[in-house]
């Protein structure tokens, strides 16, 4: 097709072709194209087949308003040509039509209409249940829109921005950029967002003009011109508003340009003012077949031409409600279509000029006359048109049928903000009768069409914005205001809806394929309101999001009479205000996580990294899932494990033992110097939330650890407990700053013997001792713990030598056959000595009495107010709680049952909290949380392992721990 | 024992290839990194040391001979040292260089290896921060330097704002220490549409003798 | 919904960077004369009205401190304490 390419108001490179397939064919564009211009400008007129009824669907708006031209784009579905921008090379196919959109095999549905009144799903595929495997595959196959493959990929780049302003102004028209560049001015930091991919809104492309005689093109030229040139405005493009919420947030999302126009970054803005400009779209006309290809609205027909160089048509028909129709007949004719007549549902009140544009141009003006009827299959090819009482009808050939009732606010925006609609018979539109604090609305938004008052609605908006920030520009805001009463108002509208004598196929929402007869049909069934009769319909629940059917629903049901509302009332609006892929919401993905000093070394030496919280460790050393070398070694030799994601802290001053005192069931007040205290926090409830080991480094100076599930929550816990008291102390999280090396094993001693001069023997540093002392010049804290039951040094070391350390104990453990040990070689050798882990031997309701660790809990210290201690006072003899027992197989060649196994005496009893193999014993053993009459030893529990299909495994209370009980190899 | 040439580890690790590089009290360091570029730089400064201090008046706390800030917020420079001011009752020293002059005393608490730090610095760095944080860390109402306290690539940072000068934008951030791979790879990835590169120590200390001969 | 709480050292914030502390139920009791219920209603028992209530948050994300903020339950904005919705 040839275009248009003299016009100034051009967006498109003619010279610049972009070549594209669209299902076989092989088509061109040219840069600046949208899809859906360029498939348009080859010809294509039917770009899909709706959503129930198969009917052929085209080009109606070009700012996504509806589903009529979701396309596939390179394998991805449901892309909307209307706002996706052509690139080089792309692959478009049409979707829900089978073979094409044109000759589609499933056209036959629109016939069986009546099979599938308004609430179809909810009353028809209801009963009997049965019927429902069978239907769903069909139904699925034939409604519904794009097909998405298992094994979808989101093409393009992903990542999000946060802009920081104190405006954001939402559309770039006029009164947006009016508002943006007065609150600059003014010293504001200005975001704007912009849903097309340029500036201007409704008057970017109009040769239209005031009195003036500056054609609107032109002075709206100049004001992207200034807005561009302005330091302070930051202007989004491609850039739609997802959603608007309190306290000032915005989001929104802006597409990338071609080449890579699936790139989506989100936005997030706080500002402390927010002006919506967001202007209007047209509110459709209904008729039968008001969405035959070749039916578009105004502005599509208009912007085709102006913008893309396309002739919407050859030969027009138009029935319109509103001076813009009359414009765009007058500005087509001019650019070559022929206009066969305009019908003006108003029968007065147009624009003079206007009206004497028309009939210089002789073209026919119908006042009070409207379209009832559009013919042709997949494209218009006549239209019947009558007048207001019915009687008069004439039927004129043409192949562009432009059609809208009127305009209608774009208010989502500002309705999410807070602002309360109320009907306005003026303008027919829903307009806001209060605003929010801090929320501003102009424009053509508010009903003014005239350039000059747009312009100063806008200015106006952007004082009161720079007002909000603290600019208080008193005698500019009253010039404005007087400037404005000055200038023409919100021009009237009508309210006329529905074409008389149609209604059967005239279709109120084209995403869901509603039809005015669906509408009744819900009001007959008793529905009365709008907000129900969408849901019960299905009007407005489509990827449009309503903005066709969002206006027309709550005045058609008002005339009805159905409603008990004295004047219309709107739908409600909710996020997302636009179709938002959950990929772009989560932005950049940024999922941040923690390594230790050793992580390298550790996947160097074999370690199997797994994801634990914020953290990576190493779960193994080889294929073996039991871990068996590594427990020997322990057991046998030598191991060492990086635990350097234990939590550690300082806290120091006067008031921290006061502190400690608060958060740890032990008496703080006597840990001594050289020795590690071990304790446990409970929460309010008594149940136990971490323990961990307290060591007095110097005077009012404690040094302790936690859990590395809690060491990212130890602060607040601490200053939350102790919020009401203002003692004084400080608290340091020390959690990074020190790797951690547990060296265990009955060599230990031996090899850390050799990296350091200190004294080491069981005299000068014995169990639970703590010491502090160098290795190879390093300064190194030690404590002698037992966690997994052997002779262990757990040594704190500064996380920049924690590699150079733990390289020196290699090698010199190297004679003793030193080997790292992973989380599940600990996990069995701490279950052999029936240590508990937080989180594996407790659960929420788990209290410190139950795992047995009540001896930790010191009774006598009300002064603390103990978090903990009152309810730990309470169960501390409570019957019918979960006690924590150690067992071991009857027959101990069976496997260990897994983990949360349930323990079952007809009715769920207890369960494992972990179960292990020994082999040092040569036999599963396992901790159990079961009630408390199976609590005693030599009871027998019998456990419901997941996929024993019934065979329960038996097995016995047995007398912990189950290695060493006597605890000697750990004082040796 | 005693071993020779013992080195510790950044918790960072820039790509670039190294030009210029040395030992500073067992730390290797990048001088400098073949092919900077024209910015914007992102620099390891994890060696240089950080000290916390916590108590009642804070400024009776530091014992180093700086001016105290005044509110949470403010920060203080003399030289290669900075104090920021945290909050009523906490405060943190940074040493560009070498060691604190005096002992850190019971109230202070040497944090350099619970944290990583970073500079970011040159063209483009508010663009690359805005597409990490929410926080506004150009607004116009504050004077530079200036402490924020706050989300980084989802991290809790401490954030100090140097300068704003188009060319000389520098800001330095430090977290904890654990997330120096998926930190350094936030920022690579967010400053990649900007052609960041690594930068030497060198090229963060003219940029700072640049700043503070500025701020006398 | 969206929330913006105004930390005292760090100024207005993104909710997110806040971790909630729960309503201010004041300090805590003594331990001495509590009953299981009386216990049970300090720990866990909350008022849940509409309206403008006192309320603690820790600022997680920035400088680690508790605070008391009032917030409108209705609306999610924060109320100045001076104001005389602040009186319950």
């Amino acid at each position: 097709m040839i275009r248009l390419n003299h016009l100034p108001t051009l967006r498109i490179n003619p010279g610049a072709p972009r070549s594209f397939a669209y299902g076989r064919r092989r088509l061109q564009g040219v840069e600046g194209d949208t899809v859906a211009t360029a498939l348009f400008a080859n010809g294509v007129r039917v770009f899909g087949r709706s959503l129930k009824y198969h009917r052929p669907r085209g080009l109606y708006s070009l700012d996504g308003e509806s589903s009529n031209t979701l396309v596939n784009v390179n394998g991805v579905p449901n892309v909307c040509a209307e706002t996706t921008p052509l690139a080089e090379g792309m692959r478009v196919s049409s979707q829900n039509a089978f073979p094409t959109p044109d000759l589609d095999l499933l056209g036959f549905m629109d016939a069986l209409s009546w099979a599938m009144p308004a609430g179809f799903y909810y009353r028809v595929l209801h009963k009997p249940a049965r019927l429902w495997p069978l239907a769903v595959p069909v139904i699925r196959k034939m409604a519904g829109v794009g097909t998405l493959p298992p094994d979808f990929q989101a093409p393009g780049r992903r990542d999000e921005i946060y802009p920081a302003a104190d405006l954001c102004v939402i559309g770039a028209g006029v009164a947006g950029m009016s508002a943006a560049l007065a609150a600059a001015e003014a010293g504001l930091r200005v975001v704007v967002f912009e849903s097309r991919p340029w500036p201007g809104g409704a008057f970017e492309y109009r040769p239209g003009a005031a009195r003036d005689g500056v054609p609107y093109f032109q002075k709206t030229a100049e004001l992207i011109a200034a807005v561009q040139a302005s330091p302070h405005i930051r202007l989004f493009l491609n850039a739609p508003v997802i959603g608007v919420y309190s306290n000032g947030l915005v989001t929104a999302f802006q597409r990338g340009r071609p080449p890579h126009p699936f790139d989506e970054r989100y936005i997030e803005v706080r500002a402390a003012s927010l002006v919506v400009t967001t202007g209007c779209i047209e509110r459709p006309l209904l008729f039968d077949h008001n969405e035959r290809p070749g039916v578009m609205q105004a502005g599509c027909a208009h912007r085709l031409a102006r913008t893309w160089g396309i002739l919407p048509g050859h030969t027009a028909v138009f029935s319109v409600g509103h001076d813009l129709g009359l414009e765009v007949a007058a500005d087509l004719f001019d650019l070559g279509v022929e206009i066969a007549a305009v019908a003006d549902l108003r029968q007065d009140g147009m624009d003079p000029a206007l009206v004497d544009a028309l009939s210089q141009r002789r073209i026919p003006l119908l006042r009070g006359w409207s379209v009832t009827k559009a013919h042709g299959r997949n494209r218009v090819t006549k239209a019947t048109l009558a007048g207001a009482n019915g009687r008069f009808r004439k039927t004129l050939d043409c192949d562009l049928l432009v059609a809208s009732a009127g305009l209608t606010p774009v208010t989502g925006p500002l309705t999410l903000a807070g602002a309360r609609l109320a009907f306005d018979e003026h303008t027919g539109f829903f307009l806001p009768d209060s605003l929010p604090p801090r929320v501003h609305t102009a424009g053509r938004l508010t009903g003014r069409q005239n350039w000059h008052a747009v312009a100063a609605s806008g200015r106006l908006a952007g004082l009161y914005a720079a007002r909000d920030n603290g600019i208080d520009q008193a005698a500019a805001i009253d010039e404005l205001v007087h400037e404005l009463g000055a200038r023409p108002g919100p021009a009237r509208g009508t309210q006329f809806v529905i074409a008389p004598g149609s209604g059967k196929k005239a279709f109120i929402c084209f995403d869901e394929d509603a039809t005015v007869k669906n509408v009744d049909q819900a009001m007959d069934k008793g529905f009365d309101v709008p907000e129900l009769i969408k849901r019960f319909a299905s009007v407005g629940t489509g990827p449009g999001q309503g903005g066709i059917p969002g206006h027309n629903l709550p005045l058609y049901v008002h005339q009805s009479g159905a409603s008990p509302d004295a004047h219309p009332r709107p739908t409600t609006v909710r996020v997302p205000l636009v179709p938002t892929f959950l990929a772009t919401y989560a932005g950049t993905r940024l999922d941040m996580s923690k390594r230790t000093p050793l992580h390298a070394l550790q996947e160097a030496d074999g370690g199997r990294m797994e994801r634990l919280g914020v953290w990576h460790r190493a779960r193994r050393f080889s294929e073996d899932g039991r871990s068996r070398e590594e427990i020997l070694a322990v057991r046998t030799a030598v191991g060492m494990l990086d635990a350097s994601t234990l939590g550690k802290f300082r806290i120091f001053g006067p008031d921290a033992v006061k502190v400690l005192d608060r958060v740890y069931v032990g008496d703080m007040t006597r840990v001594p110097r050289t020795r590690a205290k071990y304790s446990a926090m409970c929460n309010e409830d008594g149940c136990l939330t971490d323990d961990g080991v307290i060591v007095r480094t110097s005077d009012n100076d404690y040094y302790f650890t936690t859990s590395t599930g809690r060491a990212g929550v130890t602060v607040e816990w601490i200053r939350y407990h102790t919020r009401f008291d203002d003692w004084d102390f400080g608290i340091v999280n020390l959690t990074d700053a020190y790797g951690v090396i547990n060296l265990a094993g009955p060599e230990a001693r031996a090899v850390l013997q050799r990296v350091t001069d200190a004294d080491v023997s069981n005299e000068a540093f014995p169990y639970m001792g703590y010491r502090e002392f160098a290795v190879d010049e390093i300064p190194v804290r030690a404590m002698r713990l037992g966690f997994v039951g052997e002779l262990s040094f757990e040594l704190h070391v500064p996380a920049s030598w924690m590699v150079h350390i733990w390289s020196l104990l290699m090698k010199a453990g190297k004679d003793f056959g030193i080997r790292p040990f992973g989380l599940e070689a600990q996990n069995t050798l701490r279950l052999e000595k029936c240590h508990v882990i937080i989180g594996s031997e407790s659960e929420q309701r788990t209290t410190l009495h139950d795992v047995g660790l009540g001896f930790l809990w010191h009774r006598d210290k009300p002064w603390a107010k103990t978090v903990g201690d009152v309810a730990l006072r309470q169960t501390e003899h409570q019957p019918g709680r979960l006690k924590l027992v150690g067992f071991r197989m009857a027959d101990p060649s069976a496997a260990p049952p897994k983990d949360g196994s349930a323990i079952v005496d007809r009715r769920i009893r207890g369960y494992v909290c972990a179960s292990r193999y020994s082999f040092t014993l040569k036999e599963p053993v396992g901790l159990a949380l079961v009630e408390e009459p199976l609590s005693a030893k030599g009871s027998s529990l019998d456990i419901y392992e997941n996929g024993c299909g019934g065979q329960l495994a038996r097995a016995e209370v047995s007398e912990t721990p189950f290695y060493d009980p006597e605890g000697r190899r750990l004082r040796v | 024992m005693k071993s020779d040439n013992r080195l510790r580890q950044s918790p960072v690790k820039l790509d670039g290839r190294p030009h210029r590089t040395q030992v500073r009290d067992h730390w290797p360091l990048v001088s400098e990194y073949a092919d900077e570029g024209d910015g914007p730089w992102l620099v390891d400064l994890s060696h240089c040391h950080r000290i916390d201090f916590q108590g009642k008046p804070l400024g009776a706390m530091i014992p180093e001979s700086l001016p105290e800030p005044e509110a949470p917020g403010d920060v203080r420079i003399q030289d290669m040292t900075m104090i920021t001011r945290m909050g009523n009752v906490q405060g943190c020293l940074w040493c560009f260089g070498q060691a604190p002059a005096n002992p850190i005393g019971f109230n202070g608490t040497d944090i350099t290896e619970a944290t990583l730090a970073l500079a970011i610095a040159g063209r483009h760095t508010f663009a690359i921060a805005e597409k990490l944080s929410s926080l506004d860390l150009q607004s116009p109402g504050e004077a530079l330097p200036r402490l924020y306290q706050g989300p980084f690539a989802r991290v809790p940072c401490q954030i100090v704002v140097l300068d704003a000068v188009p060319g000389r934008e520098m800001l330095l951030l430090s977290c904890s220490r654990g997330y120096g791979r998926d930190m350094v790879e936030a920022i690579t990835n967010a400053g990649a549409e900007f052609h960041l590169r690594s930068a030497g120590e060198d090229r963060f200390m003219g940029m700072w003798e640049t700043m503070t001969r500025g701020l006398s | 919904m969206a929330f913006t709480i105004t930390c005292p050292i760090c100024g207005p914030r993104s909710g997110y960077e806040f971790r909630y502390g729960g309503e201010d139920k004041g300090p805590r009791p003594d331990p001495a004369d509590m009953t299981p219920e009386s216990w049970c209603d300090y720990a866990h028992m909350t008022d849940s009205r509409p309206g403008v209530q006192k309320e603690w948050w820790y600022h997680r994300a920035g400088c680690g401190i508790w605070f008391t903020i009032y917030r409108d339950t209705t609306t999610n904005l924060e109320v100045s304490p001076d104001s005389p919705e602040t009186v319950a």
